[in-house]
C-alpha cells in the first residue's frame, strides 16, 4: 500500500470491509424483495422473504447507526492527517490533496441523507399493518446500494493515493478569491451580501412555507438552503469565526481553536434541511409530519442564530464590518 | 369475538390437520375444545393466538383478519388481547416467578410504577407472590402452573387460551384450576380450552363444548 | 428517537449471566485484544507528546555533509557564511558520535556542547558549570551500564589511537528527557572531538535557528544554491518523519491486530450460531407471548453491546494501567526497540479522545456485526418450531 499505514485510516477501511459484506448482503436481499415481494401471497418464497426483510432493515439500521458517528470520525482524521501533509492547515488540504477527496465528501454526506431517508421510509413501512411501502424501500436500497459502494471505493483511493511527500495546498489558496478554482469562481460571480440576503430571505420563506403548509415548497426552499448556506459560510460567516477577512475554509472550524463549532454548524444544517427534504418525501401520518416541520425550523433556526451570533459578536466588539 | 372462517391448515403438505373448519366463539364466552390426541385442538388454539398462519380461511377477531397480519403485528395482537396457558407451561426456567411473569410487559416499556404494578397484582391473584424471587426451575407442577397462568393475565387480556390445563396436574392442583377457570370466567373474558381431560365436561359455567375429529368439527 | 428501554436492557443483562461459560470466554477474549490495542496506541501516543514537548528546544534546520551516504566532518568556519544568510539567527556547530563500549557491547552518544551555546537544551544539565573538559555528565542508562563496570566517579575512555582518556562524572542527565538523553554522555565540545577523533577546527554539522518559522522554506532553498551536495533536514521533517515511523510501527501492528480481529469475529459468529436448545426454546416462549422479531433483535442487540461494550471499558482501563503504572515494557520495545539500553522512561500519560473513539470502532461494532446473522436466524424461526 503506498498510502499511509496509519492506524485511523486502517481502522476506517476495516469498517468499510465490514460495510461491504453486509452491504452486499442487504443488496442481494433488497434485489429480491423488490422484484417478488407480494404481501397477499401465502407462498412459501413470501415467507421467506418476510424473514428475509428484517435482515435486511437490521444491516441497513447497522450501517446507518455507524455512519453517522464515522463521517464525524473522517473529517476528524482528514483534519489529523494534515499535520503529516507538507503544507495542509486542515481538512481542507487533505482532502485536495488527491483527486477523490472532495468526491468523497460530497458522497458521504449525500448518502447519509439517503440512508437516513430510506430510515424514515421504513419507520412509517413498520407502522402500518399492509407494509404498503416494503417494495419500494428495498427498491430504492438497491439503488442506494451503487452510491454507498462508489463510496468504499473512493475511500480506499483516497487513503492508498495519499502521498506524503508531494506538497498539498491549504485552505489559504483553495477556497481564496484569487484562485481559480470553480468554487470561487462562483463566488466572485456574486457579490458576498447578495448572498447573505438571500440566506435570511430563504429562512424566512420556509418559515413561511410552515405557516401556509406548503410541503413542497417547503423541501424546495430546503434544498436551496443547503447550497446557499454552505456558500454563505465559506464566503462571509466563516471570516466572522475566524475573525479573519481572507481566511475562507469550510473545515478550519471544525478544530479546537474554534472550539469544534463547525461539527455543531453542520449537524445543524444537517438535521434542520433533512427534516425539512423529509416534510415533502416522507409518506407519514400528519402527526408525525407536523413534527418533522418543528424539527426542521428547530435546527435551522439553531443554525441561522448560530452564524449570526458570530457577527453580531465582531461588530460589537469591535465596532466594524470585516 | 372469534371467527374462524373455512380454516384449513396443513403442516405437511396434503396432510390436513384442520379441514375447512369454522367456528363462531361469541365475548365472555366459555368453550371447551374436546377431541382425541391428534385430532388438531392445539392447532385451533395457536391460529387464534395469531402463532401460525392458516392455509386456507380467515381467522377474525374483533372484525380484523388477524390470519394476514405481519408477524410483527400478529406479536402486537398476542400481546394485546391474548393470555395464552401452554400445555407444558413454557415457562422461562431460569428466571424467577417475578421475571417470569413479566416478561410479556417487557417490550411495552411501561412506566415503572404500573410496571411493577401489573406483576404484582398478577402475582397476589393467582397466589405465588410468595415465592416471587424463587427460580421456576424449583417449583412444584401446581407452583408452576400458577405463575403460568399469572404470566398469562399479567397485561389483561380478554382471551384466554389454554391448551390441555390439567394434564400435568393431580386431582386436587386440577380442582383449584377448575375454581381459577370460574373466577375468570365471572370477569367476563372469553375463554378457549382445548382439552381430553373428563373433568371439564359437563361443568356449569361451560357455554359450549365442541368436539374436534381428524380436523373436522363433529 | 425511541426511548432505551431499560426492561429489556436488564432482561439482556441477565440473560448474558445465565450463558455465562460461554460469555466469559467471548469477554475474556474480547478484553484481552482490546487490551493490546489500546496499549500500543497508547504508547504511541505518548511517545508522539514527548516527541512534541523536546521538539521544542531542537534547531530548525540542520546541514549535513554526506559521503557515501555518510555524514563526514566539515570545516568549524562555514558557519559564518550561514550566518549570513538573511533571516538565520544563530548558527551552531555541533560535536556528536557514537562511542563503541565494547565491554558491554553497546554504544553511547557522545554530545558535546559548549558553556555558553544558548540554544543547548536548559533542563539537560542542571548544573552547567561544573562541565569542564575533564568532566562528564550522562545519562541514566548509561549509568546503569557504568556501574556494572565499577566505573562510579569517572571513565576511561580508549581513544582511536589506543590511548586513554580520563574523564570524572560531574552528574545525570535529567530523568525527564530520557527517551533523548537515556545513552548519552555529555562532554564539552573539546573532548568530544578528542574522543570522535574529530579534527579540531571541524564540527559534524550545523544547527541553525531561525527567528521566523514562515521564512525557513526560502532560508533553505538558499543553502541548497549554496552548498548543492548537504543534506539539509528541518524541524517540520523530523516531525513528520517521527509521526510517520510510530504510526508505520503502530500500523504494522494494526495490520496483525485485523487479522486477530478477523479470527475473534469467526469465533464470535460461531459461538453465537451455536444456539443451545434452551435459548431457542427461550426465544420461542417470548415470541409466543407477544414480543415481536424487532423485540427479540432488540434484545440481542443490547447483549452484544453491554458484552463488547464492558470487555471495551475494561480493555482499555487495563491498558491505561499498564502503561502509564507499569511502563509496557512488552510494547514499549515494538516502537523503540530494545537495545542493550532500555530507556527507563515514565509514559506522560497523554489523554486524547481520538484514541478512544479509535479504539471502540475496531472493536464493539465488529463483535456486534459478527451476531447480526446469528440472531436474525433465531429472531425469525417459527414459533412452532422454536417449542418443539
Ligand atoms: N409443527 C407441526 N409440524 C407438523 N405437523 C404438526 C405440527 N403440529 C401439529 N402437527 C400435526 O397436526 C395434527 C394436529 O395436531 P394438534 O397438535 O393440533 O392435535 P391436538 O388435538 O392438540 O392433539 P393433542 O391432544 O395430542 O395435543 C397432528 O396430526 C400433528 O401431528
Ligand atoms: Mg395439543
Amino acid at each position: 500500500m503506498s498510502g499511509i499505514l496509519n492506524p485511523e485510516i486502517i481502522a476506517l477501511l476495516l469498517l468499510d470491509v465490514v460495510f461491504l459484506f453486509f452491504g452486499f448482503i442487504a443488496f442481494i436481499l433488497s434485489l429480491k424483495i423488490a422484484l417478488f415481494w407480494d404481501s397477499n401471497a401465502t407462498t412459501k418464497r413470501q415467507y421467506t422473504l418476510v424473514k428475509q426483510s428484517y435482515l435486511g432493515a437490521v444491516i441497513i439500521k447497522y450501517i446507518l447507526a455507524l455512519k453517522i458517528p464515522l463521517i464525524l470520525f473522517f473529517v476528524f482524521i482528514l483534519d489529523e492527517l494534515s499535520t503529516i501533509l507538507n503544507g495542509a492547515m486542515c481538512a481542507a488540504g487533505v482532502i485536495n490533496a488527491t483527486p477523490y477527496g472532495t468526491y468523497l465528501l460530497v458522497l458521504k454526506i449525500f448518502n447519509i441523507y439517503l440512508f437516513l431517508y430510506w430510515l424514515y421510509l421504513h419507520k412509517v413501512d413498520e407502522a402500518n399493518e399492509l407494509q404498503p411501502y416494503t417494495r419500494i424501500k428495498f427498491a430504492l436500497f438497491s439503488v442506494l446500494f451503487f452510491p454507498f459502494l462508489a463510496e468504499i471505493v473512493l475511500e480506499f483511493a483516497l487513503f492508498s493515493s495519499l502521498d506524503v511527500n508531494t506538497l498539498v495546498d491549504c485552505c489559504g489558496t483553495i477556497y481564496s478569491f484569487a484562485s481559480q478554482s470553480y468554487l470561487s469562481v462562483v463566488m466572485r460571480s456574486f457579490g458576498s451580501s447578495y448572498l447573505v440576503g438571500l440566506f435570511y430571505f430563504l429562512f424566512l420563506a420556509i418559515i413561511m412555507s410552515y405557516v401556509l403548509k406548503k410541503e413542497n415548497l417547503f423541501a424546495l426552499l430546503n434544498l436551496v438552503f443547503i447550497v446557499v448556506s454552505l456558500a454563505t459560510l465559506i464566503m462571509f460567516f466563516g471570516t466572522y469565526i475566524y475573525e479573519m477577512p481572507t481566511h475562507h475554509c469550510p473545515f478550519c472550524f471544525l478544530q479546537k481553536d474554534y472550539n469544534y463549532v463547525g461539527y455543531f454548524l453542520y449537524t445543524f444544517l444537517f438535521l434542520g434541511t433533512f427534516h425539512g427534504l423529509a416534510v415533502a418525501f416522507v409518506p407519514a401520518t400528519k402527526k408525525m409530519q407536523q413534527s418533522y416541520y418543528k424539527t426542521s425550523l428547530l435546527f435551522l433556526s439553531l443554525y441561522v442564530l448560530s452564524v449570526t451570533f458570530y457577527v453580531v459578536r465582531y461588530v460589537l466588539v469591535n465596532g466594524v464590518w470585516l | 369475538m372469534i371467527e374462524l372462517k373455512n380454516i384449513t391448515k396443513e403442516y405437511v403438505p396434503n396432510q390436513k390437520a384442520l379441514d375447512n373448519v369454522s367456528l363462531q366463539i361469541k365475548e365472555g364466552e366459555l368453550v371447551v375444545l374436546k377431541g382425541a390426541s391428534g385430532s388438531g385442538k392445539s392447532t385451533m388454539l395457536s391460529l387464534i393466538a395469531a402463532l401460525g398462519k392458516p392455509t386456507t380461511g380467515e381467522v377474525v377477531v374483533d372484525n380484523k383478519v388477524i390470519s394476514k397480519l405481519p408477524d410483527n403485528f400478529a406479536a402486537l395482537y398476542r400481546r394485546e388481547n391474548i393470555g395464552f396457558i401452554f400445555q407444558k407451561f413454557h415457562l422461562i426456567e431460569n428466571l424467577s416467578v417475578y421475571e417470569n411473569i413479566a416478561t410479556p410487559l417487557i417490550p411495552s416499556n411501561l412506566p415503572p410504577k404500573e410496571f411493577s404494578f401489573l406483576v404484582q397484582n398478577a402475582m397476589d391473584r393467582f397466589e405465588i407472590a410468595h415465592k416471587k424471587n424463587v427460580i421456576v426451575k424449583q417449583l412444584s407442577g401446581g407452583e408452576q402452573q400458577r405463575v403460568a397462568i399469572a404470566r398469562a393475565n399479567v397485561n389483561n387480556p380478554k382471551i384466554i387460551l389454554a391448551d390441555e390445563p390439567t394434564a400435568n396436574l393431580d386431582a386436587k392442583l386440577s380442582a383449584n384450576f377448575i375454581e381459577i377457570l370460574r373466577e375468570l370466567k365471572k370477569e367476563k373474558k372469553t375463554i378457549v380450552i382445548a382439552t381430553h381431560d373428563p373433568l371439564f365436561f359437563g361443568l356449569d359455567f361451560v357455554d359450549r363444548e365442541v368436539e374436534v375429529k381428524n380436523g373436522v368439527i363433529v | 428517537m425511541k426511548k432505551i428501554n431499560f426492561y429489556l436492557l436488564e432482561y439482556a443483562l441477565d440473560s448474558l449471566t445465565r450463558q455465562k461459560r460461554r460469555n466469559i470466554f467471548l469477554f475474556s477474549v474480547l478484553s484481552f485484544i482490546i487490551f493490546l490495542l489500546s496499549s500500543v496506541f497508547f504508547v504511541r501516543n505518548s511517545l508522539l507528546y514527548q516527541f512534541d514537548d523536546a521538539i521544542g528546544v531542537m534547531p530548525d534546520i540542520v546541514v549535513q555533509q554526506l559521503e557515501g551516504g555518510r555524514v563526514v566532518s566539515v570545516e568549524e568556519d562555514l558557519a559564518d557564511e550561514l550566518l549570513a544568510i538573511a533571516g538565520v539567527q544563530d548558527v551552531v556547530g555541533r560535536v556528536w558520535g557514537y562511542y563503541h563500549f565494547f565491554q558491554a557491547n553497546t554504544d553511547f552518544a557522545i554530545v558535546g556542547v559548549d558553556e555558553f551555546e544558548q540554544n543547548s537544551n536548559p533542563n539537560f544539565v542542571k548544573d552547567a558549570s561544573k562541565l569542564q573538559d575533564d568532566t562528564m555528565f550522562i545519562g541514566n542508562g548509561v549509568k546503569k551500564v557504568l556501574q556494572k563496570f565499577y566505573y562510579e566517579k569517572e571513565f576511561h575512555f580508549l581513544l582511536p589511537d589506543a590511548t586513554n582518556m580520563r574523564l570524572k562524572i560531574a552528574g545525570q542527565l535529567s530523568k525527564d528527557s530520557a527517551l533523548w538523553s537515556d545513552d548519552v554522555m555529555l562532554l564539552t565540545k573539546e573532548s568530544a572531538k578528542k574522543v570522535l577523533a574529530i579534527d579540531d577546527n571541524k564540527v559534524v554539522d550545523f544547527a541553525l535557528f531561525v527567528a521566523n518559522k514562515k521564512e525557513i522554506p526560502t532560508i533553505v532553498a538558499k543553502i541548497r544554491t549554496l552548498f548543492p551536495t548537504a543534506k539539509i533536514t528541518t524541524k517540520e521533517n523530523l516531525f513528520v518523519e517521527y509521526d510517520k515511523l510510530l504510526s508505520y510501527r503502530g500500523g504494522f501492528f494494526l495490520l496483525l491486530f485485523v487479522v486477530t480481529l478477523f479470527t475473534f469475529f469467526m469465533i464470535v459468529y460461531d459461538k453465537v450460531s451455536g444456539v443451545t436448545s434452551q435459548e431457542k426454546s427461550e426465544v420461542g416462549i417470548l415470541k409466543a407471548i407477544g414480543w415481536r422479531v424487532n423485540d427479540i433483535l432488540q434484545y440481542k442487540f443490547y447483549e452484544a453491546f453491554i458484552l463488547s461494550f464492558f470487555a471495551y471499558a475494561l480493555g482499555v482501563i487495563g491498558a491505561m494501567f499498564y502503561v502509564y503504572s507499569f511502563d509496557a515494557s512488552i510494547i514499549f520495545d515494538i516502537f523503540v526497540g530494545s537495545s542493550q539500553i532500555k530507556p527507563q522512561i515514565a509514559l506522560p500519560f497523554v489523554f486524547d479522545a481520538q484514541t478512544f473513539f479509535l479504539i471502540f470502532f475496531m472493536s464493539v461494532p465488529i463483535y456486534i456485526a459478527a451476531t447480526i446473522i446469528p440472531t436474525w436466524r433465531v429472531a425469525t424461526l417459527d414459533v412452532d418450531e422454536l417449542l418443539r
